[in-house]
């Protein structure tokens, strides 16, 4: 199941080709390498978008991150727990 | 060409585009160990919604769109429940709208995951319907990871049911040549707005195919049945003339309404009231992007025992401020006094709409009031525009919780 997480996050992202493209993150201490990014949408925030991600690290755990343009802040929104 | 090809004279070509348990589908694209295993999209197994969806694994043990979460939960206890990935299904909707228009001249949506396309003329692009339809399914996928079925027929009654022929990745084309004996061997149910109630009665005078009801005669439908039995006359023979029209061609709505359920169901009169004012304030925001102004106002109620109770007045002349309707709802749950008695849900909509507004009568005990509230309205909405619905709200609406739901 999932688990609504809301947790700010860092980090490190490509801006290639004109798309966003998260690689790794270090969330609670651990540093998580992107392996495959499986899903990538938009929704608004006003005039402003939220860019999200659904991604598996490399050990095969999946999260869900979202960027917000306007605060240009990453946060954890999901995490999926077997 | 035969009947399946395209048409040579003035016959159109419709086609049905429905996506394969699309909210599901999204979840499994985002969480590929999903696939192959039941996924119920909706909230959790203990949640008093409805399923939004559930994928073809989940199907197989009974859950479908509408099934109760608890339900589905005791008809597939290892189902994986999920609620909605934000804002994904209106971005992935876009997309595939975006990918039907370049194949289709005109595409009518009729939800975020359904949609009528007339691809009648497209016969310079593709030597027949199906292969236009093979290409589309093609570019889908591609684009969105998500599969679609598709029907192919010479109008919107009956590609709908080519399309759920063969079901999920499916695609079929009826043959205009063959349309009755297509249509014979099916259940009378698969026709447009034949229900249960009307499979009851279409059984009574021993009618259980299309094919028992093209035997009657129209004099014999119509004694029966009225008008609709001349519409059931038609749809037999698979006649429908309902053109596919793009989104800028469809009527204006009739209506603008939101509604809420309770987590709980609450005879708290506080909590009632703080959400009709959520209900207004979203109801007289939508009224102004549409650039519309709303003369009746009806309030629906719900009670823990599922009976549901509506209640309208109208006003003097159409307004599009959340004050007015919020005025209008409160009276009328005033009248309806369920005071005591649990509130499951809480619906308010504004019909009887216009583009122009009525010259509202000024408050005489409070003069420029009227143009003040409008003036705040329009200042909210523009923080709205720029930071978002959560950026602004009124204090007393039970907003966060509707926000969510």
């Amino acid at each position: 199941m999932y688990q609504e997480i809301n947790d700010p996050v860092d980090v490190l992202a490509l801006f290639e080709e004109g798309k966003l493209k998260p690689q790794r993150f270090r969330w609670k201490g651990n540093v998580h390498r992107v392996a495959q990014v499986t899903g990538a949408w938009l929704t608004d925030k006003g005039a402003f978008k939220v860019r999200h991600f659904a991604l598996m690290d490399e050990e095969a755990n999946f999260f869900q991150l979202a960027y917000d343009d306007r605060t240009t802040a990453w946060k954890v929104t999901r995490i999926w727990v077997e | 060409m035969s009947g399946a090809g395209w048409s040579k004279g003035a016959g159109r070509v419709v086609l049905h585009i429905d996506m394969d348990a699309f909210f599901a589908a999204v979840e499994e694209r985002f969480l590929p160990i999903l696939r192959d295993r039941p996924v119920i999209v909706g909230g959790g197994p203990d949640q008093r919604g409805v399923a939004t969806t559930a994928n073809y694994a989940a199907r197989k043990f009974g859950v479908h769109s509408a099934t109760p979460l608890r339900e589905a939960a005791r008809l597939c206890p290892d189902a994986h429940f999920i609620s909605s990935s934000e804002g994904a299904y209106g971005f992935y909707s876009a997309r595939l709208f975006e990918i039907f228009s370049r194949f289709a001249p005109k595409v009518e949506p009729t939800s975020v995951d359904e949609a009528f396309a007339d691809v009648t003329g497209m016969e310079r692009h593709f030597a027949t319907p199906a292969d236009l339809a093979r290409a589309l399914k093609r570019q889908v996928h591609e684009e969105t990871g998500l599969t679609c079925s598709v029907g192919i027929a010479p109008n919107k009654l009956l590609a709908k049911m080519a399309s759920s022929q063969y079901k999920p990745d499916g695609l079929f084309c009826v043959d205009r040549d063959r349309v009755l004996e297509w249509l014979a061997p099916q259940p009378v149910g698969q026709l447009w707005g034949v229900g249960a109630r009307t499979e009851e009665a279409l059984a009574r005078i021993g009618v259980q195919t299309i094919g028992d009801l093209q035997a009657l005669s129209l004099a014999a439908l119509t004694r029966r049945f009225g008008k609709w039995g001349e519409v059931m006359h038609r749809m037999a023979r698979g006649e429908d003339r309902t053109p596919v029209l793009a989104a800028d061609e469809r009527p204006q709505e009739k209506s603008i309404g939101h509604e809420h359920t309770f987590d709980r169901d609450t005879a708290d009169p506080v909590l009632w009231h703080a959400t009709l004012l959520a209900l207004c304030d979203r109801v007289g925001r939508r009224l102004r992007q549409a650039g519309l102004f709303g003369r009746t106002v009806t309030l629906k109620y719900r009670t823990a025992d599922f009976r549901t109770t509506t209640h309208a007045d109208s006003l003097a002349s159409p307004t599009d401020s959340e004050k007015v309707i919020f005025g209008v709802a409160c009276r009328l749950l005033e009248d309806l006094k369920p005071a005591g008695r649990k509130v499951r849900l809480l619906g308010v909509s504004v019909s009887k709409l216009s583009a122009t507004p009525g010259g509202a009568q000024p408050d005489l005990f409070n003069p420029g009031g009227d143009r003040r509230q409008g003036e705040v309205s329009q200042v909210v909405d523009k923080i709205r525009d720029r930071f978002g619905s959560a950026a602004i709200g009124r204090l007393g609406a039970r907003d966060q919780e509707l926000r969510r739901s």
